[in-house]
């Protein structure tokens, strides 16, 4: 039952509207119960009788009211649902196959939230699911194939499952999934519904699939709304630009596309709009570009689609060279045209063709230069051409009208003198014919047709390197073309003429696809390519998005020619520099233009783009409002006043709660969480970081209890006794001064414990550190205190503040006298106070007060702590020491101006 | 509606005690503002008792200083009245069940009206010299505004019914009564008000009635289906339709009122009759020029027929 786009999931429940006329009169005879009022004077009423008697009876906007709210509880029964999705018809279990291959990822939107409905039907159904991928993934080592059926899962479980789903920019493999669900009895024993979100492409294996799969159960196959699929099908250079071939599916109407343009960065060099026509499935643009920026160009994308079908990239064979023909200053271009015209032919598509004298080329600054014969000039250019080559330059020559002869250097072998001829007139021996293309060439992996024979050769000598010198030989073994680098440069020799005479190479189809491969391999912008490689290894590869990433180990590298991609070699960018090539996906795909026609009994539906939405929560809310204000009514008639009078007191309730609450808010403040916390809050007194090490911790307990016991004795500082402190677990911020006994075995402070002492020391705290061992190894150093702030250290200038703040000191005097290091520069924000000091002299053993017993803790007396060797001179000074560096922990700066007292007085006496 | 049980009427005496400070502050702001109104309206004329001028001395009240008098001349003139011998008022605001109840938080109960009108009127006639006491237990009577919280406490615990009014009543001889209640005992006919008053009256007393009412009792807003409630939370009377029954109630009402004036009339008292939504203000000023004037006339006329 639907009703403009709602549907009922029990429409049997509607018919209990049928009561509502029942009710309707039930409702209108039920009276208001009467109001009570207090009313003393009521008892002149008795004995009176009203004149006439209404009928008790609910007024009507009562009625109308109760009857609404009890139309949304029969309506909520019903279960309305608006844009119901209703996919899986029998009750059981759901297969649910997902597309995954490159034609989901233009609609993978649509088809994730069509897997959401069925998977939110199959939770409020209480259903499992099987799901089902159908493009194949990397396996092991080397291998593809499909992934298992995961089920049964619950909807929930399913739905983190296809969350993490992604299409793939390699076709699907339906045979294989065919083959993989009959194998699962268990399944196909299980599901009573399949959903299969797919589109209307015809590809191998679909229609069996969906045969096989209506036997199990009814199937259910769901569109995208928006069916076309585009792919970029090619992408070729034009002698005045481009031209783009796109490939689609007979579209109804004629339809706009924006090609956008993209160069290595990213960015768009520009957008190219295109008309789809109805008639054809292919269209074709010619986009007009100068060669600089078609150069740049790195990828064809179709705007607003991300597929890698839709996107092609070039590879290096993509950049336009420039080729330079050598000849001599006075042949007239009729005449070149002759020689050169094969060459001319397959070059010219790919390549921009300069014809000239060495000299005028190599000031040209051209890729490739291609010579016939000797090269004419080469005497007075030797150098520059050299230099050329060493630079990236290609250097391709060809046997010509005069002999090499004995002419040395520009060539990849040494040449025997004189040519071969086979087959003339005066030979014996038949024409000799090109075999396969060995690995180490370039040229491997293409076709080597018949009826190519060569009659005369340039013979080369058989070096000891000429096998990989050799890129392709005649049947007999012989070299027909040979490279050799020259630093980033590269000699390429065809050992026949660029024209028929010797063979019949230039004229056949194999010295296009030749230059195809030869042309990439002079580098303009990368002059490194001098080692070819046959196994090009991924350099970045499209997800089926058409996004590019990083490859990684599941990619192999690509030997021959590119082909259909698959899970091993997904589309992208393989090889580098002068070899790249592009794997483009919708170079491969055919067979756009056929639609599907599913097998009977398959029920093909459109993916609703709106989401279920469940109306039986907002009639229930509905009839509550309604309710409510019914309530309400009723409260607003019968209780006029005792509603007035509950408003007057309202108000004082709530100012009453609000002082209540402010109240507690005011004093139930967080309980101090250590009594540590708050006796240190309630006075100042120093501190010391506990090492774990019951002497260490004595002592620096009792060495700055002695301090502080000095500092009341002698100042107006008056500190309470000193606090072993945990970074760990205590708050710092109370304490103005720090001390940090070191000590070998002392743990590694956590994140935790870091943090908060570099906050300490940001917000103006100050550390004492002692290593208590005279000299500072800054090694251990690094590893004691390692992850602190510590900023720049320096030793402390003799008339530092620190000298000055109490007692006129000239060193920090301690057990030991080892130099004082301190902020080399202090944060001005701090006041240039010194945040972290540092040495060696072991400051709480002097500081210790001798024949005193710490009277907290009931130690011995420290004496026994104290190392015998501190004089009683040693003793005071450290004290002196101590009380400067507290003055200077509490004072900071101020005492600073005492430093330039004298200065200041002079100043003052003149 | 909340029900009312006698223990919530005590709690209901006791929260008007709690607020009787506040009460005489106000009954004592009204004084103040209609003696200085009284002060102003002043006129010359046969009832004014003028004795004579005095020149002013310092520490007379500025309230005495006759203006016209002094405008005149140089000096400032007080104004000396004829020295009369004090009258005793008894005031007694009978506080039952009914009164402690309004038909609107906005509007004051008829206790603390009446209270206030009692005080007030208490207050001004203090001011003037007379003797003002309450039919509490022990007939406290006072003579100074200063003493008005206790005339205040005295006046709570006065009888709560004149029904129950016997010889404890004791007001002096030829001393005037004055009665605030909405005297809803005497709705009926046939109710004892008559003989009540005859023993108020018993020794030459003059007096009057206030009846305090609540705009309710008059004209009742009541709409539809209503029960209507006694104090005690019985319910006294079910209307299916109020509007039915309202005619007959307000002809009720005002057989009731009249009732009451005719009570009054029979013993020659005054009757006076406040409406609790109206101001307090004008209530007390009319009861009080009222009583002034039956002072000057009624007792005349009393010892006329006495004589």
């Amino acid at each position: 039952m639907m009703v403009a786009g709602i549907s009922f999931v029990y429409p049997a429940m509607l018919a209990g509207l049928i009561l509502l006329p029942v009710l309707w009169l039930i409702i209108r005879s039920a009276p208001r119960a009467p109001r009570r009022l207090v009313f003393p004077a009521a008892r002149l009423l008795l004995g009176l009788s009203a004149t006439r008697r209404e009928a008790r009876r609910a007024p009507i906007w009562q009625t109308i009211l109760r009857s609404l709210i009890l139309t949304a509880l029969i309506v909520a029964a019903a279960r309305p649902v608006m844009h119901r999705a209703d996919y899986a018809g029998a009750p059981g279990s759901i297969l649910l196959i997902a597309e995954t291959g490159w034609s989901a990822a233009a609609h993978w939107q649509e088809y994730r939230r069509g897997m959401q409905q069925v998977l939110d039907q199959a939770r409020s159904d209480g259903h499992s699911i099987y799901v089902a991928r159908s493009a194949p993934e990397p396996s092991g080592a080397t291998d593809t194939a499909l992934s298992p059926i995961i089920g049964p899962l619950s909807p929930r479980a399913a739905d983190q499952y296809v969350d993490r789903l992604h299409p793939v920019p390699w076709p699907s493999d339906y045979i294989g999934l065919s083959d993989l669900i009959s194998n699962r009895q268990d399944i196909t024993t299980a599901v009573a519904n399949v959903i299969w979100m797919t589109d209307d492409l015809v590809l191998p294996g679909k229609e069996k699939l969906a045969d096989d799969l209506s036997a199990i159960a009814p199937v259910t196959i769901l569109r995208p709304q928006q069916t076309d699929q585009i792919v970029v099908h090619d992408m070729e250079r034009t002698r005045n630009g481009m031209q783009v071939t796109l490939h689609h599916n007979r579209i109804d109407t004629p339809r706009n596309v924006a090609l956008l343009a993209r160069d290595d960065r990213g960015r768009v060099l520009l957008q190219h709009d295109l008309v789809l026509d109805p008639a054809t499935s292919q269209t074709t643009g010619d986009i007009l570009l100068p060669g600089d920026i078609t150069n740049a160009i790195q990828s064809i994308g179709l705007r607003d689609v991300e597929s890698a079908a839709t996107l092609y990239q070039t590879g290096a064979g993509w950049q336009q060279r420039k080729v330079g023909i050598i000849v001599s200053s006075g042949e007239t271009p009729q005449l070149l045209s002759d020689r050169f015209f094969f060459l001319d032919r397959a070059i010219s598509p790919f390549a921009s063709i300069a014809y000239g004298p060495l000299g005028d080329l190599l000031q040209d600054g051209v890729d490739i230069l291609v010579a016939a014969g000797p090269i004419s000039g080469v005497a007075s250019q030797r150098a520059p051409l050299s230099q050329w080559i060493d630079a990236g330059g290609m250097l391709v020559r060809f046997a010509g009208l005069q002999d090499h002869g004995s002419e040395q250097g520009f060539l990849p072998v040494t040449l025997r003198l004189g040519n071969r001829d086979f087959g003339g007139s005066m030979s014996w021996e038949k024409p000799k014919r090109l075999v396969d293309f060995p690995e180490t060439s370039p040229f491997f992996g293409i076709d080597v047709p018949n009826d190519i024979t060569v009659n005369r050769q340039l013979l080369a000598e058989p070096d000891a390197d000429i096998v990989q010198k050799t890129w392709a030989r005649l049947d007999d073994g012989t070299p027909l073309i040979t490279s050799a680098p020259q630093n980033a440069g590269r000699i390429v020799l065809f050992h026949v003429t660029p024209w028929a005479d010797w063979s019949g190479l230039p004229m056949s189809g194999l010295f296009v696809e030749l230059w195809q491969r030869l042309l990439p391999l002079a580098s303009p912008s990368d002059q490194s390519a001098n080692d070819l490689q046959t196994a090009l290894p991924a350099q970045s590869v499209l997800d089926g998005y058409g996004r590019s990433h990083q490859s990684d180990a599941m990619v192999l590298p690509l030997r021959g020619t590119p082909q259909l991609p698959d899970p091993r070699h997904p589309p992208g960018i393989y090889g580098s520099n002068g070899q790249a090539i592009a794997v483009n996906l919708g170079h491969f795909l055919t067979g756009l233009d056929q639609k599907i026609r599913w097998p009977d009994g398959v029920v093909s539906r459109t993916l609703t783009g709106q989401d279920q939405i469940d109306l039986a929560a907002l009639c229930l809310l509905t009839a509550t409002v309604l309710l409510m204000l019914d309530t309400l009514i009723l409260l607003a008639i019968n209780h006029v006043s005792a509603w007035r009078a509950r408003r007057y007191a309202m108000g004082k309730i709530t100012g009453f709660l609000v002082l209540v609450l402010t109240g507690y808010g005011l004093i139930s403040g967080h309980p101090a969480q250590a009594t540590n916390n708050s006796e240190a809050a309630l006075q100042p007194r120093l501190a010391y970081l506990q090492t774990n090490v019951a002497a260490i911790d004595r002592l620096s307990h009792s060495g700055l209890a002695g301090l502080s016991e000095i500092l009341r004795r002698r100042s107006a500082a008056s500190l309470a006794a000193p606090h072993g402190i945990d970074p760990e677990t205590d708050d710092l911020s109370f304490y103005p001064l720090i001390y940090w006994p070191l000590n070998d075995g002392q743990q590694q402070l956590s994140d935790f414990a870091r943090d908060k002492l570099n906050r300490y020391l940001d917000g103006g705290g100050m550390i004492l550190i002692d290593s208590r061992d005279r000299e500072v190894q800054p090694a251990r150093l690094r590893h004691l205190l390692a992850g602190l702030e510590i900023p720049i250290l320096d030793r402390a200038p003799s008339d530092h503040i620190i000298f000055r703040s109490f007692y006129l000191l000239d060193q920090a005097y301690g057990r030991f006298e080892a130099p004082l290091w301190l902020d080399a520069t202090p944060d001005t924000r701090l006041d240039g106070v010194a945040s972290v000091l540092f040495g060696g002299n072991d400051w709480a053993a002097a500081w210790t007060l001798p024949q005193e017993t710490d009277a907290d803790t009931g130690q011995p007396p420290v004496a026994r702590l104290r190392p015998d060797d501190i004089t009683a001179q040693q003793h005071e000074m450290a004290l002196r020491f101590g009380v400067n560096l507290v003055m200077y922990a509490l004072t900071g700066s101020y005492k600073g101006d005492q430093v330039h007292l004298p200065a200041i007085l002079e100043r003052l006496g003149r | 509606m909340p029900t009312s049980t006698v223990q919530e009427q005590v709690a209901r005496a006791r929260s008007l005690a709690a607020r009787l400070p506040q009460l005489v502050d106000e009954s004592r702001r009204m004084a103040t503002s209609l003696r200085s109104g009284l002060h102003g309206n002043r006129k010359v004329g046969p009832g004014s008792d003028f004795w004579q001028f005095r020149p002013y001395v310092t520490g007379d009240p500025a309230s005495q200083i006759d203006w016209r008098r002094s405008a005149r001349s140089d000096h400032t003139f007080i104004r000396q009245t004829e020295w009369q011998a004090s009258h005793t008022y008894w005031i007694w605001p009978v506080m039952g069940s009914s009164m402690f109840w309004s038909s609107d938080p906005y509007i004051s109960e008829k206790a603390d009206r009446a209270l206030v009108l009692a005080l007030a009127l208490a207050d001004l006639l203090v001011g003037n010299g007379e003797t003002v006491g309450t039919f509490d237990g022990e007939h406290t009577r006072i003579t100074s505004a200063h003493h008005l919280e206790k005339l205040a406490h005295a006046m709570l615990a006065s009888p709560g019914a004149m029904t129950e009014v016997t010889a404890t009543l004791q007001p002096g001889r030829k001393h005037s009564v004055v009665v605030l209640s909405d005297f809803l005992e005497f709705a009926w006919p046939g109710s004892p008000l008559s003989q009540t008053l005859k023993f108020l009256t018993s020794s030459q007393n003059d007096g009057g009635l206030v009846q305090i009412l609540d705009p309710a009792e008059v004209s009742p807003p009541f709409e539809g289906r209503v029960d209507l409630l006694d104090t005690r939370a019985k319910i006294v009377y079910r209307s299916e339709k109020f509007e039915d029954v309202r005619d007959g109630f307000e002809s009720r009402a005002r057989l009731w009122r009249a009732r009451i004036q005719d009570a009054a009339r029979d013993n020659n008292w005054l009757y006076d009759r406040h409406i609790t939504a109206e101001s307090a203000n004008a209530a007390l000023l009319t009861l009080y020029q009222h009583l002034n004037e039956r002072q000057h006339h009624g007792i005349s006329r009393h010892s006329g027929t006495s004589a």
